[in-house]
């Protein structure tokens, strides 16, 4: 068991030492509290760190565990939000200076509501670009996060902050946003585990711009036990624990996701293919074009969403952001309707797929970070922007509403990078038992990022 | 893959529409960012879905 007032310490094992009085929530916090003062002022992933709200929440938790009380099972387990999901007293900004100014939240966001009344404790806000648009936090009104594994470069985004804040130990547990890939991206580029839950089956209420039908709010974790913990607890599921012995049928995306991998994410999905001893192929139906379709559909809902901001006050936004959000709500309206309705067309052909695959097996990024700043990369010799390359396989199946699971890849010494496991639709287990055989084999694995 | 697609004269053109006023020194970047959405919505709109596919997720099949 780790100790669980350490940096590498487990959600669920803190939450076994409060309950058991062997450890108290306020020390759990403190410690997470002092690495974040520590260690942020390099990495600044979090954007607003609650300390009392904190300490007052960690002191309810020990007042329940002393009345014989159980506060649940993320007893004393600290956790930072996206800086787009409401914290009552905190000013959620969505990285935006449009909300730099406004009055702190007045209540918590669904989510919160669920992890604190599992006894979880939020510490705070982290980074993210402006809106959830972009992949590399660099878009943000608080500044660009690092990634802890080398600071010169980027988390990815647009929950950087939150896979940055996991990856260096500040805080086992974090909620990031994933419309496109933006849990799964700086997942893979942060090494830490990062699950887009299947679509409308976590709360959004409380959630700055998600309102539309391709985003969802998911967990970011050092390990399978937490994130599956977490995930129970977000949707008021059974906590079932994973099994890495469960036999289950997994296949390797060919086609678009054999296409325009660098070394290091080839070297990643073959490794897992060898690891899982699996042979198998699937090809999902017209990825490009279901792309296509599912950028189109969150270009126009995002964009309805920030509409009266951009009339009245389009001065204040990032103006990379303003000017895609503006292109955004000039849309014709028939793009958005055929592509919601090849949407449908196609997740029916991918359902159809998992009538005899449970788990696909998909790169996360074509490459490991790029250098913050850096507008373009190369990969397999070929030039391309830096934002769109590494969405390339985390958004082609966004629309489909399937589950999927950034998985780190064992790689000591070496950049990180991850794979992508994707479900049929409420099959989250099925990704949790593929995830923990891939970290009992040793394939998988989260260490806590060592800062210079 | 070509197109005719005039981005700058549909901004000037739908902007009013929208009660969206596009200051100078964005026009180009907006006109660019709906030509990368025009070629994305050439190849969606491309494909014919049958005609009892409703707009939405899938859920209704």
């Amino acid at each position: 068991m780790s100790d669980p007032l350490s940096a590498a310490a487990t959600a669920r094992d803190i939450a076994v030492c409060v309950q058991r009085g062997e450890a108290s929530a306020c020390e759990v916090v403190e410690a997470a509290l002092t690495r974040i003062a520590t260690l942020d002022g390099r990495v600044h992933a979090f954007t607003q760190v609650a300390h009392d709200r904190a300490l007052r929440r960690a002191e309810a938790v020990d007042r329940a565990v002393r009345g014989g009380h159980s506060p649940g099972p993320l007893a004393g387990v600290p956790f930072g939000v996206k800086a787009m999901i409401d914290v009552r007293g905190i000013v959620t900004t969505a990285g935006s200076a449009l909300h730099l100014a406004d009055a702190p939240a007045s209540a918590d966001a669904e989510v919160v509501r669920r992890l604190e009344a599992a006894g979880a404790i939020c510490v705070g806000a982290l980074n993210m670009d402006e809106f959830g648009m972009g992949g590399t936090t660099e878009s943000s009104c608080h500044g660009a996060t690092r990634n802890p594994h080398d600071l010169a470069r980027t988390p990815g985004g647009s929950s950087g902050g939150s896979a940055a804040a996991v990856a260096a130990g500040m805080v086992p547990l974090a909620l990031g946003g994933d419309a496109l890939g933006s849990i799964r991206l700086p997942a893979s580029l942060c090494g830490v585990y990062g699950l887009r839950p299947t679509r409308g089956s976590v709360s959004n209420e409380g959630v700055l711009g998600a309102g539309g039908t391709i985003a969802t709010v998911g967990p970011l974790a050092r390990n399978v036990r937490d994130i599956a913990a977490s995930h129970a607890v977000l949707t008021g599921g059974a906590d079932r624990a994973p099994v890495a012995g469960i036999l289950r049928q997994v296949a390797i995306a060919a086609g678009y996701f054999d296409d325009n991998l660098g070394i290091d994410a080839a070297a990643a999905v073959d490794l897992v293919r060898r690891a899982l001893d699996t042979q198998r192929m699937v090809e999902f139906p017209d990825a490009a074009r279901a792309k296509a379709a599912a950028i189109l559909v969150n270009a126009s809902e995002t964009a309805t969403i920030h509409l009266a901001d951009l009339r009245a006050r389009p001065q204040r936004f990032h103006p990379g952001t303003r000017d895609r959000f503006l292109a955004h709500a000039l849309m014709p309206a028939q793009w958005y309707l055929h592509a919601q309705r090849y949407r449908a067309w196609h997740k029916q052909r991918v359902l159809q797929l998992f009538a005899d695959v449970d788990v696909v097996v998909m790169p996360a990024t074509p490459c490991v970070a790029p250098l913050l700043g850096q507008s373009t990369l190369v990969v397999r010799g070929e030039e391309w922007p830096t934002g769109p390359m590494l969405g390339w396989f985390t958004q082609p199946l966004a629309g489909t509403d399937c589950p999927s699971l950034a998985v780190p890849i064992a790689r000591a010494g070496r950049p990180p990078i991850g794979i992508q496991l994707l479900a049929a639709p409420n099959r989250e287990e099925m990704l949790f038992d593929v995830a923990t055989r891939l970290e009992s084999l040793g394939v998988a694995a989260a260490p806590v990022a060592t800062l210079p | 893959m070509t197109s005719k697609f005039d981005a700058h004269a549909y901004v000037d053109a739908v902007a009013p529409a929208m009660s969206l006023t596009i200051a100078a020194e964005s026009r180009d970047a907006v006109a660019e960012n709906l030509k990368r959405l025009e070629l994305l919505a050439r190849q969606v709109m491309s494909y014919e879905v049958a005609a009892s596919v409703a707009p939405g997720s899938g859920d209704e099949g």
